[in-house]
């Protein structure tokens, strides 16, 4: 006689995921957060002098790779193929740190090195170490006097206590780090028209190849990594807690903790930390985050990656904040650094777009064609629009000509991808909000009266 | 007066940068006052503090070279 097994006991219920510690902005909001003692007190240095007393730079370019780090200033390479890729070219290198966040929307940077200038010194220090740098350079926007104040007092302490100079941690590797102020040009946010502006330079993007990593393309003409504040400032955690707790943080192909931004119509406009992979409802209307639309509005639009990204509408919400998911269909947007715009229905869309490509066309540095001429003329086309002169065949002209400026993927027709940034909310926005275009220009009105005020 | 098109300010806007120090979010009341400290403008005279601006007050703003770098030695043996 045959007996039917018993049947198997409920299985044990998956304990919660353990709630999310925010790592880069721990001590947001603390008093002196920024000194010295108050980040040896929280362990900070620990990391680096762990990676420079008891790791070989491979160890450390496997463990940054293994950890699936990617860079975080917009482009998303993975990071460990880049330190390594360039430590494999010949020195003297150098490290160039991106800190000029000059794209609108965008502010996470300036606050995360406001309340943590010692977390990017630690991850500058271990990256140095691991491409074998002497020599590091932060360059910071010009507009930002206050970080830069900070950041030189905290290299100031960071030579007081040994942990830059000759000998760093009582080892024989040594390492200087300039802090160098930009002047105000959104292009030197790009890195090549960076590189050019710290040489004292011009600020106009190169030709590549020859590639930052390479000889003959990066700062001085030697082999560099350039490399985002907020990347560098992942560094130090992955030493401390290894890449398999990192890459185990949100989503699996861009993992880690993100420093979000959101702005514009939130009732709590600010800086989030959370896993990447966040959905950007969740951002928009999460009770840890930006707390819904205020006055009981609607979501008309979202930038989901600052002023450069294409736009999209409020019914696309869904979308998960990570590198790869916004960049697929229906999105086809990018995430750039992370610095989301919410704009309500109250907003024209062509008051909108005209703004977002007059400040393209005052940044263009004027090195190429297709940016120099497209921006302006997009600028001119849409505020003759927004003033009432607008006729019905400037769209499908606007259409034209920002598709001949670039777009995502990016079309490399130029030397810099300020033009795809300019044609991106052109060629997404006319298409989305068709209505209030054609509004104008069969009108010569605004649908929502809203009068344009010159820049 | 100027118009400034981007000041990486988002969470204080609407803010203002007054001889180089962020304040916001302001009002438009606020106008005369900021432009009546302007009318003292010195670079390394820092403004009031403004109520959750964080940071060291009163850093010295025109040095760049650190103690130990190569640039203050530079500066050191040619003063």
């Amino acid at each position: 006689m045959t007996q039917t097994p018993p049947p198997a006991p409920p299985a044990p219920p998956e304990p919660p995921p353990a709630p999310f510690e925010p790592v880069l902005t721990a001590a947001m909001g603390q008093a002196d957060s920024w000194t010295m003692a108050h980040y040896l007190n929280r362990g900070g240095y620990q990391g680096a002098r762990k990676a420079v007393r008891t790791m070989t730079p491979e160890e450390i370019i496997k463990v940054v790779t293994d950890s699936k780090l990617r860079g975080r200033g917009g482009a998303g390479f993975p990071a460990g193929i880049k330190w390594g890729g360039t430590r494999s070219n010949p020195a003297p290198r150098y490290l160039v740190v991106n800190a000029d966040e000059s794209e609108p929307g965008s502010f996470a940077n300036r606050v995360a090195m406001d309340t943590d200038p010692h977390m990017l010194l630690e991850g500058m220090i271990i990256c140095s170490f691991a491409v074998e740098i002497n020599t590091a350079y932060i360059y910071i926007r010009g507009e930002n006097l206050h970080g830069f104040e900070v950041l030189v007092g905290a290299v100031r302490e960071a030579y007081e206590q040994g942990f830059l100079g000759k000998g760093i941690f009582g080892s024989g590797y040594d390492l200087d780090i300039h802090v160098h102020r930009g002047a105000g040009a959104y292009v030197c946010g790009e890195e090549t028209a960076l590189m050019e502006s710290l040489e004292g330079k011009r600020g106009q993007p190169r030709t590549r190849p020859p590639h930052p990593f390479q000889v003959g393309g990066g700062v001085f003409g030697r082999p560099s990594v350039v490399n985002n504040v907020e990347t560098l400032m992942c560094a130090p955690h992955i030493i401390n807690r290894g890449a398999e707790w990192f890459a185990a943080i949100g989503s699996p192909n861009c993992p880690g903790p993100k420093v979000y931004c959101v702005s514009g119509n939130v009732n709590r406009p600010g800086v989030y930390e959370a896993p990447m992979g966040l959905p950007l409802r969740e951002l928009i209307f999460g009770a840890d985050f930006g707390q819904g639309v205020p006055d009981g509005r609607t979501v008309k639009a979202v930038s989901p990656g600052a002023l450069a990204s294409p736009m999209i509408s409020g019914e696309m919400l869904d979308v998960k904040l990570d590198t790869d998911a916004v960049r697929a269909p229906p999105y086809r947007t990018q995430l750039g650094a992370g610095g989301i715009m919410v704009y309500d229905d109250r907003w024209c869309m062509v008051e909108l777009l005209t703004r977002t490509e007059q400040f393209f066309a005052h940044e263009s540095c004027g090195k190429c064609v297709p940016c120099r001429e497209g921006t302006h003329w997009v600028a001119d086309i849409l505020g003759r629009i927004a003033a009432g002169g607008g006729q019905e065949k400037d769209l499908q002209l606007l259409l034209d000509l920002a598709g001949s400026m670039g777009g995502l993927p990016f079309h490399q027709r130029t030397l810099c991808a300020l033009s795809d940034f300019a044609a991106g909310p052109v060629l997404s926005a006319i298409p989305l909000f068709r209505e209030d275009f054609e509004y104008h220009v069969r009108e010569h009105a605004c649908p929502k009266q809203r009068e344009l005020v010159h820049a | 007066m100027r118009y400034a098109e981007c000041l990486a300010a988002c969470d204080r806007a609407p803010a203002v940068q007054v001889n180089l120090r962020y304040h916001g979010p302001v009002r438009a009341e606020d106008v005369d006052r900021f432009l009546q400290h302007t009318q003292a403008f010195n670079l390394e005279e820092p403004a009031p503090p403004v109520p959750g601006q964080s940071g060291p007050p009163g850093m010295p703003v025109a040095s760049a070279a650190v103690p130990g770098s190569p640039a203050a030695a530079k500066e050191s043996s040619a003063s």
